[in-house]
């Protein structure tokens, strides 16, 4: 049974048509010893990939692909990073469902056309900014 | 997690997680996560609540001193 329904895949379709450069979702997960909700982290990617020619998926396993864990920085799994023209630091730790499947998408259009989609008066102070900043933004599923 | 995201795609310097703190136990435990969203700044400084991007912004600002 898919994850996505019918109704939702149609929407994330039309939506996708958006959607201006290649996007790849790069998942970690690890087949031995899977914490919850791993499989349908994957499940979720492949069934997304498929609503847009734009987007790709590639699976890492963390305890095996030790070079690619390094090189996106990737501490916790399951993991999505949305990497488009670039790997802008967009990460996902977790299974997103509810609240955060909607953000993910919105994200996905974001990171393709490699616009933040912010206010001009945002990208003006942000572009002050003279320090490293990481944000985690701790949701749950409801 | 949208701002933060959106945030991370218009500045190299800052990057993102949204974290599924029912999966990550530990983790909210950690950072002392009561009420969702709650937004971690650095390991440091901390809000709860979705704010608009300029509030959003002066939380981000106030956390790194400018």
């Amino acid at each position: 049974m898919p994850m996505i329904q019918d109704d939702d895949r149609q929407a994330i379709r039309d939506r996708f048509q958006a959607l201006t450069g290649p996007i790849t979702l790069v998942t970690f997960t690890q087949a031995v010893d899977p914490p919850p909700h791993t499989q349908e982290t994957i499940d979720v990617m492949d069934e997304l990939a498929e609503l847009s020619d734009q987007l790709s998926v590639k699976a890492y396993d963390f305890q095996e692909d030790r070079d690619a864990v390094e090189k996106y920085h990737v501490d916790r799994i399951p993991a999505i990073i949305l990497e488009g023209a670039e790997d802008y630091g967009v990460r996902y730790y977790g299974f997103p469902g509810g609240y955060e499947f909607g953000a993910l998408i919105e994200d996905i259009v974001n990171v393709s056309q490699g616009d933040s989609g912010l206010s001009d008066q945002t990208k003006e102070r942000l572009a002050t900014l003279s320090k490293p900043v990481h944000l985690r933004v701790f949701s749950t599923p409801t | 997690m949208r701002l933060a995201h959106q945030l991370a795609i218009e500045n190299e310097m800052i990057t993102a997680e949204a974290v599924e703190a029912t999966e990550f136990p530990e983790m909210s435990q950690q950072f002392m996560v009561r009420s969702v969203p709650k937004i971690v700044i650095n390991d440091d400084a901390s809000f709860e609540g979705a704010l608009p991007e300029g509030m959003f912004l002066d939380q981000v600002f106030e956390a790194v001193g400018g």
